[in-house]
């Protein structure tokens, strides 16, 4: 995996904050320099035993000491961190996902405390997903505990984490994607005003969000020299006090339960118009095309998953899967489901196909945009085509160029004017679409690939394709 | 516990103004401090309690506390 965005100086765009270090790309290879004056805790991090064991839960991602690829020498050192297929952001995540990212953080803390170390930052994007496990990949963010200290990191868990969860769980579920527009977490004043009144009765979101924003505010507006001496009135903070604290934060967040929202794909598969003959033929065909694919597949991406059911199929391959759609919905289930019966190799994600995630932070650079990530060996776009071009009016060469420029192979369902599914689209609208049928489709798809397969799907009215791409590929992964 | 509870009502009147952000920080440790010292409160409490209840045959056990000694059991497991 290449990354795109990088200031002059090498280093990523997203790893500015920490004066521990910062990661970098060499040769297509990612790593993370611990600068000299780090050097010491961090190797007191690992001396201590708390890497291995965090790495031994799977709850840290795993590295190995290597030598400056740049030929720099003395300064601090250079580690060399497992590669995660998929880079996903917070705001792209469902309900339990960032719950579960929560708690992971909640238990690599406790697990720090208990060999004297504590993290100095709770950021959402510490954490990954390696595909459905929640995985933290912020080697440089652990100190040494002081006895008595405050966890400095409180406000920013309750900002990345607990407020989007309360916020998504007693108001809105849509509102997680305020995180997208604050990036370093919903801002507590704000998350309290956005939760209904009953919330003040919830001990849990009173204390940690409620007046947590009250006593941020009244604060705000002291002076330096007051703030300074209200801070030295903090006082201890006993190790006890520290731990019930955390206690406290897992059971707020283990409270947040989605709120049950009704989307367009809920019922899905009861309403569709798939047969179940249709629908075990739509597999076959699936798994008839990959394994015509040349090359080796290491990454799919699936556009449009809907619960994961083809994502699935598509994982037997042993492929890394990105399991992608628009519904919130049908990506908790798909998530759900996938943390429960597995396979682990699926990363499910949220993606508005018509509006992806956006660059976003400093210079547009710290968070990459979806357009910059998406690319793989192999593009499903099933079920896709009819929500892409007609209920979004794009043109069918440019959905060709865009998915061209991010695959080499891409296995595409047509879905046909006289579909039901289409005809319920267009239902309310007139038919501006006069090139919007198999014929169109296929000349505007011959620019951008070659054609090698079309079978017609049983008992239905759609034809799945197997092409291949003429472009050069633009993304970034693998 | 009583104490406590005055601690967070008396956070609770602080009245809340302005929008100017100075230090947000300090806000965040004076309230953990309380938040922690509450929570610390109820864990006790209910640990006696649930003793309590105990001693008098009406509760086998604190279902947080059986959940605490499930989580050490899983975590001694090996993986």
């Amino acid at each position: 995996m290449t990354r795109l965005n990088r200031f002059p100086s090498g280093a990523d765009a997203s790893s500015f904050r920490d004066p521990a270090g910062y990661v970098f790309v060499f040769d297509n290879i990612l790593y993370r320099q611990v600068n000299e004056k780090a050097e010491a805790e961090y190797r007191g991090f690992v001396d201590c035993g708390l890497y291995q064991c965090l790495v031994d839960k799977q709850w840290l991602i795993e590295h190995i000491e290597v030598q400056d690829p740049r030929g720099r020498t003395g300064s601090g050192c250079i580690l060399q961190p497992r590669e995660l297929p998929y880079i996903s952001y917070p705001y792209e995540w469902s309900f339990q996902q960032l719950k579960d990212a929560a708690l992971l953080t909640l238990s690599v803390q406790r697990m720090a405390l208990q060999y004297g170390y504590s993290l100095k930052d709770a950021s959402a994007f510490n954490v990954q997903f390696d595909g459905c496990s929640p995985i933290f990949i912020d080697t440089l963010s652990f100190e040494r505990y002081q006895d008595g200290k405050p966890w400095v990191a409180y406000r920013q868990f309750c900002q990345h984490f607990l407020a989007p969860l309360a916020v998504a769980a007693h108001k809105e579920h849509r509102l997680r994607k305020l995180a997208l527009a604050y990036i370093d977490g919903i801002p507590l004043d704000l998350a309290s005003k956005l939760l209904p009144g009953k919330t003040w009765l919830h001990y849990s979101l009173l204390s940690h969000l409620h007046l947590h924003a009250r006593a941020q505010a009244h604060y705000a507006d002291h002076s330096a020299d007051k703030s300074s001496k209200a801070r030295k009135n903090v006082g201890i903070l006993p190790k006890a006090h520290l731990l019930a604290l955390l206690e406290s934060l897992e059971a707020a967040v283990r409270k947040q339960h989605p709120a049950s929202f009704d989307t367009e794909w809920k019922n899905y598969y009861d309403r569709t118009n798939y047969s179940s003959r249709a629908a075990s033929h739509k597999a076959e065909l699936l798994e008839t095309f990959l394994g015509k694919v040349t090359g080796t597949i290491r990454l799919i991406q699936d556009l449009g998953s809907n619960n994961g059911h083809y994502s699935r199929v598509a994982a037997k391959y042993g492929a890394y899967v990105v399991s992608q759609d628009v519904d919130a919905n049908a990506v908790d289930s798909n998530y759900r489901h996938l943390t429960q019966h597995g396979p682990k190799n699926i990363l499910p994600l949220e993606l508005d196909l018509t509006t992806p995630s956006p660059a976003v932070g400093w210079a547009n650079s710290e968070r990459m945009s979806f357009a910059d990530r998406c690319g793989a060996d192999v593009i499903l776009a099933l079920a896709l085509i009819h929500h892409l071009a007609i209920s979004n009016n794009l043109p069918l060469d440019e959905v060709a160029i865009f998915f061209a420029e991010r695959c080499r192979w891409l296995i595409i369902e047509f879905v046909p004017k006289d579909d039901s599914q289409t005809e319920r689209l267009m239902s309310a609208r007139t038919d501006i679409f006069s090139e919007y049928n198999e014929t169109g489709f296929e000349s505007a798809f011959e620019r951008s690939f070659r054609i090698h397969e079309k079978i017609a799907i049983e008992a239905t009215h759609r034809t799945l394709y197997l092409m291949e791409s003429r472009l050069e590929r633009q993304a970034n992964n693998n | 516990m009583i104490t406590s509870h005055l601690i967070v009502l008396l956070i609770l009147l602080l009245p809340s103004t302005g929008q100017a952000y100075l230090d947000p920080g300090t806000g965040s440790m004076l309230i953990q401090g309380v938040v922690a010292a509450v929570a610390l409160a109820a864990v006790t409490l209910k640990h006696y309690w649930y003793r309590l209840l105990r001693f008098f045959g009406r509760s086998k056990e604190n279902p947080e506390d059986e959940a605490e000694n499930s989580k050490q059991r899983s975590e001694e497991a090996p993986d």
